[in-house]
C-alpha cells in the first residue's frame, strides 16, 4: 500500500501562465513515455519479477514515478490555473480547453488520451527490463 | 539544520532535500544491498529526514496524516496542498 506525503519531491512554484508550454509538458504526464505510463509499467511488472533485487527496484522506482507524476501534474496546473478562455484560444490550448477546461487530464501533447497500450508486462525479466530501458532511455 | 526562525519554504526545502537523498540511497541499496558504507549513510540520512519532518510539522502542520494531532479540528486537509 501507499501513504501520502503532503509535499512534492522537488519544489515547484510557477507564477506565469503558459498554456503552450503546458501542452508540451502534458506528454510527460499522460503521453506514451510519461510518468503515468512509467509508474504503471514498473508497478505492474514487479509482480512477476524473479528475485528480491528486481522486485525491490521496480517497486521503489515505480513508487517514485508516482511522485514524478504529481510534480508534472503540478507544473501543468500552475501553468494553466489562471487561464482565460480567450487566452486558451489564442495560445493554441483551445482544443484541450473545450474538453477539459483547466483540469489536468492524462493525455499526450497531441491530445491522445492515456492508454495502457503504452505499457508492456510479459513475465519475462529480460523482456520487461528491456522495455523499461526503451521507455526511460531519453525521458526520466 | 532547523531553527524556529525558518520560514515554511525553507523548512519544507530542508525536508525535501533530506528525503530526496534518502530515496536516492534507497534505490542504490536495492541493487547494492551489501554496501555497508551506503547502509550507514542511509541510517544517518533517515534520521536527518525524520528531524526535518518533525520540525516542519510542529511549525506548519502534518506532512503525513498520522501527524495530524489537533483535537479540535482536522488539520490534515488545510491548505496549502503541494500543487497550490
Amino acid at each position: 500500500m501507499w501513504n501520502y506525503q503532503k509535499k512534492l519531491q522537488y519544489p515547484i512554484k510557477i507564477k506565469n501562465t503558459n498554456p503552450k508550454l503546458a501542452k508540451y509538458i502534458m506528454s510527460q504526464y499522460g503521453g506514451p513515455d510519461g510518468e503515468l505510463g512509467a509508474s504503471l509499467r514498473y508497478l505492474s511488472q514487479r509482480f512477476s519479477m524473479p528475485d528480491d533485487v528486481t522486485k525491490g527496484i521496480l517497486n521503489d522506482v515505480g513508487t517514485e514515478e508516482l511522485a514524478h507524476l504529481e510534480m508534472v501534474g503540478t507544473i501543468i496546473h500552475q501553468l494553466t490555473r489562471d487561464l482565460t478562455p480567450e487566452e486558451a484560444d489564442k495560445k493554441g490550448f483551445g482544443d484541450y480547453y473545450v474538453d477539459h477546461n483547466i483540469a489536468v487530464y492524462p493525455a499526450s501533447a497531441a491530445g491522445v488520451p492515456f492508454t495502457a497500450a503504452y505499457v508492456q508486462s510479459k513475465a519475462d525479466v529480460i523482456a520487461d527490463l528491456t522495455e523499461d530501458l526503451a521507455a526511460d532511455a531519453t525521458i526520466l | 539544520m532547523t531553527s524556529p526562525n525558518k520560514t515554511r519554504n525553507e523548512m519544507m526545502r530542508a525536508l525535501q532535500e533530506a528525503d530526496f537523498a534518502v530515496y536516492d540511497l534507497l534505490l542504490y541499496l536495492d541493487t547494492h544491498p551489501d554496501d555497508e558504507k551506503a547502509l550507514a549513510m542511509y541510517q544517518d540520512l533517515v534520521r536527518r529526514a525524520q528531524d526535518a519532518k518533525r520540525a516542519y510539522e510542529q511549525a506548519y502542520g502534518p506532512v503525513t496524516a498520522d501527524a495530524a494531532r489537533g483535537t479540535r479540528e482536522w488539520t490534515w486537509i488545510k491548505s496549502p496542498w503541494p500543487w497550490d
